[in-house]
Order: C-alpha cells, then sequence, then structure tokens
C-alpha cells in the first residue's frame, strides 16, 4: 500500500516536494473550511429570513465624492 | 560560530527590551476596538504605513533570496526580486485608491462588496481560509529562515531560532494589535535600512570596492555577471527576453487590478490603515520604492560575496551570503548591532503576518459567519487567539522548508498565475461574477501543481521555462472562468451600484455608470466646453471631478513605473561607480518627481473631500454592520 501510494506520488518523492504536497493540500484544506463555513452561515441565514449582504452596507447617501 | 561580546549583548537586549515595550506602550490603544486592533483606526500618515510596507517586505529570509539569484545569476538577478514588487507603481495610483474607498478591512471581505448572494459568501469564505494558510506559511518560511542564521551565528539546532524569536514578536502583537506592528514597523524599518547600508557597504569595501568587483570579475572571466540584461536569449537559458517581458506585464498590468496575491494582502490592509487616499498612495510607493533601493545595494554586496568566495555550489551555503559578511567583517561590538538588525528585519514580516493572518481568521470567518453580533471586546479576544494559533502553526510549517528560495519561487509564481488576470477583471470589468472568480481560484490551485510538477514528472508535458508556465496557468484559468463567468447571470444591478459609487472602480463599467447617473447617486460626467483650452495637466481639481478617472491618472502610473525602472537600474549601476548609472537614477528620481506633479492635486482633491464624509460613514457602517441587528 505504502509502496503503490510513494509510487503514484513520484513527483513528490525528494524532501522539498513533501512539503509543497503537504502545504498544497493545506492551503486547499483551510479555503474549502471557509467555504463550508460561509455556505452553512448564508443558508442559515437565509432559512431564518434575515438580512443578506446586500443589506449590510447603507447605500450611498448622495452625488459626489464618495462615501 | 560569532563570538559575542558584551557590547553585543547590549545592542540585542535593548533591542528586545525596546520592541516588546512597544507592545505595553500600545496596547491600550490597540485594544479599543477591531478598527484598532486591525487596522490602527484608519488614521496613519502616509510615512507609517510607507515603513511597514519597506519593513514587513525586508524579512530574514529576503536577503538569502537576494543573494541566492544575485550569487547563481549576476545582477540580472535584480530583476527577479524587483519586478515582483514593482506591480506597486501602477497599484498606488490606481487600485489602491480603488480599494481604500471601498473601506473592506481586508481582500475577502471586497469580495462581499464586489460580488452578491451567495458566490460572494462563499469566495469570502475561500479567501479567507486561503489567507490564513498562506500567513501560516509566510510565517514558517521566515521562521526557519531565522532558524538558519541562528544555526550560523550561534551553532543552534533550526528550530531553537523558528521558535524563540517569533514567539517574542508576538507578545507585542498580542497585546497591541496592528498598532504595535506599525509602530515598531517604524523603528525595526529605519534599524534596517541604516543597517544594510552599513553591512552591505563593509562587504563592498572588503571586495575590494566597486572598482575592485568590476575589476575582479572581469578576471574571473565572469563579467557578464555586471550586466543587468545579460539575456541568455529570447526564448532559452535562465534569463530569456520573454521572461522579462512577462515580469513587465505582470507587474504593470497587475498593478492595475489586484493582481499580485501573495504581495497585495500585506499591501491592502497598510492601504487601509492610511487615513486618506492620498496617503495609502504614497505609503505603498515610497515603501516600494526602499525596498528597490534595498535590493540594489544587497545585489552589489552580493556581488561582492561572490568575488570574496567564487565558486559555492550548495544554494544553502551561498544563499547566507549576505550574513557571513556581516558575520565575519563586521569588528567586534557591532556584531551586535547587526544581530540586532536581523532580529528587527524579522519581527517586521513576523508580526505583519501574524496580525494579518488573525484579521482574515477574526474578521471574515469568526465576526462574519459566527458570531456577527460579538462585541469590540470579544472580536480583539479572538483577535489574539488567532494570532496565537497562526504562530503555532508556523512552527509547524516552518519545521517542514528546506531551501528558501525554492519555496520563496513556489509561492510568489504558482500562487499568482492562474489567478492574476481574474484580480485584474474582479476591478475592470463589471460583468466578472464571483461565480467565475471562484472557479479561477480553484482551477489555479489545481493546474498549477499539475503544470509544474505532475505532467512533467510523468513525461506527458516537458518541463516548461517560468514564463511560459505563467502563461499557461493564465490560458488554462481562462478557459475555465470565462465560459463560468459568461453561463452564469452579472451580479445583481443594485449591488454593483452601491459597490461602484463607493469605490468607483476603473475599466469597463459603463451600465453600472449609467444605472447610477440615473438613480441620481452620481453626476453625469461634464463634457468640456468648445471655448475651453485646458491644460494638458489639470492643476485644479473639484472634489467631484477628482473622483473621476483621467489620463493624469494614466500618466502618473506611467511615470510611477519608469521612475521604478529607471531607479532600479541607475541605483544598481550606481553603486559601482557607472556614469551611466548615476544619470539613470537622476532621470528616475526625475520621472517619479514629475508624477508627484501630476498626481498630488488630485489625490488631494479626492482625500479632502473623503476624509470630511468616511468618519461619518464609518460610524453609520459599523452600526448596521451586525446583521441580525436590523432584523
Amino acid at each position: 500500500m505504502t509502496a503503490a501510494l510513494r509510487a503514484a506520488l513520484s513527483f513528490a518523492a525528494d524532501e522539498p516536494r513533501h512539503a509543497l504536497v503537504f502545504a498544497m493540500l493545506l492551503s486547499y484544506a483551510l479555503g474549502f473550511a471557509g467555504m463550508l463555513l460561509a455556505y452553512l452561515s448564508y443558508r442559515k441565514r437565509q432559512k431564518s429570513g434575515k438580512p443578506g449582504e446586500q443589506e449590510k452596507y447603507p447605500p450611498p447617501a448622495a452625488k459626489g465624492p464618495t462615501p | 560560530m560569532v563570538q559575542f561580546t558584551p557590547l553585543d549583548w547590549f545592542w540585542v537586549l535593548t533591542f528586545l527590551i525596546l520592541m516588546v515595550g512597544c507592545g505595553v506602550l500600545f496596547y491600550r490603544l490597540g485594544k479599543r476596538s477591531q478598527a484598532d486592533f486591525f487596522l490602527a483606526g484608519r488614521g496613519l500618515p502616509w510615512w507609517l504605513p510607507a515603513s511597514s510596507v519597506f519593513a514587513t517586505h525586508t524579512a530574514t529570509d529576503t536577503p538569502m533570496w537576494i543573494t541566492g539569484v544575485i550569487y547563481a545569476q549576476g545582477l540580472r538577478g535584480v530583476w527577479l526580486a524587483t519586478l515582483f514588487p514593482a506591480w506597486c507603481a501602477v497599484s498606488a495610483i490606481i487600485s489602491s485608491r480603488i480599494f481604500r474607498r471601498s473601506l473592506a478591512y481586508s481582500q475577502a471581505e471586497f469580495q462581499t462588496l464586489r460580488f452578491g448572494g451567495l458566490g460572494s459568501e462563499l469566495m469570502r469564505g475561500w479567501m479567507a481560509g486561503w489567507a490564513i494558510f498562506l500567513n501560516m506559511f509566510i510565517l514558517g518560511w521566515v521562521g526557519m529562515a531565522m532558524g538558519k542564521v541562528c544555526r550560523l551565528a550561534f551553532g543552534w539546532p533550526d528550530w531553537w531560532g523558528l521558535v524563540l524569536f517569533s514567539s517574542v514578536c508576538a507578545i507585542y502583537v498580542l497585546a497591541a494589535g496592528f498598532w504595535g506592528v506599525v509602530i515598531t514597523d517604524f523603528q525595526q524599518g529605519v534599524i534596517a535600512f541604516a543597517s544594510i547600508v552599513i553591512v552591505s557597504a563593509w562587504g563592498i569595501v572588503a571586495a575590494g570596492g566597486p572598482s575592485g568587483i568590476t575589476a575582479r570579475l572581469n578576471e574571473m572571466g565572469e563579467g557578464w555577471r555586471l550586466n543587468m540584461f545579460s539575456f541568455t536569449g529570447w526564448f532559452s537559458g535562465d534569463f530569456p527576453v520573454a521572461w522579462f517581458v512577462t515580469m513587465v506585464v505582470f507587474a504593470f498590468l497587475g498593478g492595475v487590478g489586484m493582481a499580485t496575491t501573495i504581495d497585495w494582502y500585506a499591501e491592502a490592509q497598510r492601504i487601509q490603515s492610511a487615513r486618506t487616499v492620498r496617503d495609502s498612495s504614497y505609503g505603498l510607493w515610497a515603501g516600494t520604492a526602499l525596498i528597490l533601493i534595498r535590493d540594489s545595494l544587497w545585489a552589489i554586496a552580493a556581488l561582492g560575496f561572490y568575488v570574496l568566495y567564487p565558486g559555492i555550489t550548495d544554494q544553502a551555503q551561498y544563499e547566507v551570503g549576505w550574513f557571513r559578511i556581516g558575520f565575519e567583517y563586521l569588528p567586534a561590538g557591532m556584531v551586535g548591532f547587526f544581530f540586532a538588525t536581523i532580529l528587527a528585519i524579522h519581527f517586521s514580516t513576523i508580526s505583519s503576518h501574524l496580525n494579518l493572518g488573525a484579521l482574515y481568521a477574526t474578521r471574515d470567518l469568526y465576526q462574519h459567519y459566527v458570531n456577527p453580533q460579538a462585541s469590540e471586546q470579544r472580536l480583539v479576544w479572538v483577535g489574539r487567539l488567532s494570532t496565537l494559533g497562526l504562530l503555532l502553526g508556523s512552527f509547524l510549517l516552518g519545521a517542514m522548508m528546506e531551501e528558501i528560495t525554492k519555496w520563496l519561487i513556489f509561492a510568489l509564481w504558482l500562487m499568482a498565475a492562474g489567478v492574476w488576470l481574474p484580480n485584474i477583471l474582479q476591478v475592470v470589468w463589471w460583468r466578472f461574477n464571483a461565480w467565475g472568480y471562484l472557479a479561477a481560484w480553484i482551477a489555479n490551485l489545481g493546474a498549477s501543481w499539475l503544470v509544474v510538477w505532475v505532467l512533467p514528472e510523468y513525461g506527458i508535458i516537458p518541463e516548461l521555462p517560468q514564463y511560459l508556465q505563467f502563461w499557461t496557468l493564465m490560458g488554462l484559468g481562462a478557459i475555465v472562468f470565462l465560459p463560468v463567468t459568461l453561463l452564469t447571470r452579472p451580479e445583481n444591478m443594485d449591488h454593483l451600484v452601491k459597490f461602484y459609487v463607493m469605490a468607483r472602480p476603473v475599466g469597463w463599467w459603463g451600465p453600472v455608470r449609467r444605472e447610477a447617473e440615473q438613480r441620481g447617486l452620481l453626476t453625469p460626467e461634464p463634457k468640456p466646453k468648445a471655448r475651453e483650452t485646458p491644460r494638458f495637466i489639470r492643476r485644479v481639481w473639484t472634489p467631484e471631478a477628482a473622483d473621476a478617472w483621467s489620463h493624469e491618472d494614466w500618466i502618473a502610473a506611467v511615470l510611477s513605473m519608469l521612475g521604478y525602472l529607471l531607479i532600479i537600474v541607475g541605483g544598481t549601476l550606481a553603486l559601482l561607480g557607472s556614469v551611466a548609472g548615476y544619470v539613470t537614477l537622476a532621470l528616475g528620481v526625475g520621472a517619479s518627481a514629475l508624477m508627484y506633479w501630476v498626481i498630488d492635486p488630485k489625490l488631494r482633491a479626492v482625500s479632502a473631500d473623503y476624509e470630511r464624509k468616511q468618519k461619518q460613514y464609518l460610524e453609520r457602517l459599523e452600526s448596521v454592520t451586525r446583521w441580525e441587528e436590523k432584523s
């Protein structure tokens, strides 16, 4: 099993690339965890009928330079 | 191994007390609110963000990286070091203004301002999670660079230097947040710049001075190392013309949007911490200009190191060249000062990324998704806990890293290539949407891995030169994000109008602009009267006119880029005693002064009115930030 895994991941055979593979996987994991959190929060807000992101920021008040 | 005298220890201890003392002094300011803990209250004059930009990007690994590329590539390696930050030349004029006006704390928050609906939320969540990783990753490699320096100086195991000094630095970040970061950055920037000048000059003199280095390299048959433009061909070799052109395009167009992912995140925080649009622009410009001057100094010192120690083949040995100059050539009593400088450049980067990573965890994940009603006090505490988490995570990542240069190139190049174009499109094209952007991000992380390592390893494609990797990844990304964008609906027009009126982005925003005018939120741009013969460069602006983009902005952006390029070439050659170098440097300073003359009246007009309205607006914004309060 280990040998098969190593063969499949031969591009990561040398030492620095082991670390790179780990780093890439960690970046995916944290990115997707953030997305999951965003999705759950969004769904909860939709169900509860609370205002969404579009109501969060007040519209610009007047003409001219902003805000 | 370096022998420290009592005077050396005095320098080191004084520095540590000064830095930790700042944490204590600014503790009260930092804990007032989230805005203070992460943006120093958004009230900084331009020179504080500028020194912070310089100090943050001057890390323990930076002299290793620059020495590494100069030792291997000669002076042409300067471009590798300087063209990455050169995007700031254009960004200081264009995208920093857009981002500052958006008032987003972070790049992730910008997503929910620019885009709407579920796509924007997923994008914000993804970017926040990824930014936490990125900051931990940077902390790891910078920390490991410190570990290597400590091994060189004291013979310690790598992880001692990694853990000890990052932990000391974390004390003032935990206490005072961004106030601690930016105030210590100023001091560290001054110490670092002074020391870089002293140590590099010492190394250059030790190698025989500028003329001695030049003569010795020519004797060794290595004269090509003195040529910044010693291309290896149009498309082949280590330094082809195609690579250089790619980098100039990468930097120039990238500054129009938020295109250099890895740097932009840190700059974004400094842009928002500045008190006005004008301060944010000058802060970014000046900080990066200092970086370019620093790189020129290091480059010549690295050439000196090559002359002193030629023929080193082990990268891990020659990339510590600048540190060796300091430890081996400075007199007793100065070595401690040099080590304090190393601590300064280490602390400035560690503190920035600890606070920046914690910003994403607190503002974008905790407050936005977990507890929107959290009090300011709680948010500051979550910020501190996140800081601690990042510190611990960085120890794990740092312990895995071996060669600094490989990591840095990987991070700078691969993480930027496939999202370079979408990072620009999010600013310049109204039709680009959250789904397209999200698709580009996910596709890039997969494609970069495949194109750079996996497919060449299995012989499916050849190993591509860097510039081809960039264009390939950009093309592959476009194949994914363009159809996704065009097959999904545009963002809601109400949302786009709000964003447009607030941030006033540049580029293709016609339909949104017209809608905003119809709603009475913007005044139609006046057409010039026939009898008027306005000056080519307008020097008097009303706030409303200054808010719109004009040819003055583009002229300033071109002059800014030109100024940077001439400063890089002129500064480097001038340090070698070349007359052409002095002339080029003078032209660079002239181009920069002209840029200031062109853009300053406009930036003043934008900022004067902006500052007045911002305070009131921010108070209103904070009061409705918590969604549940409105229900």
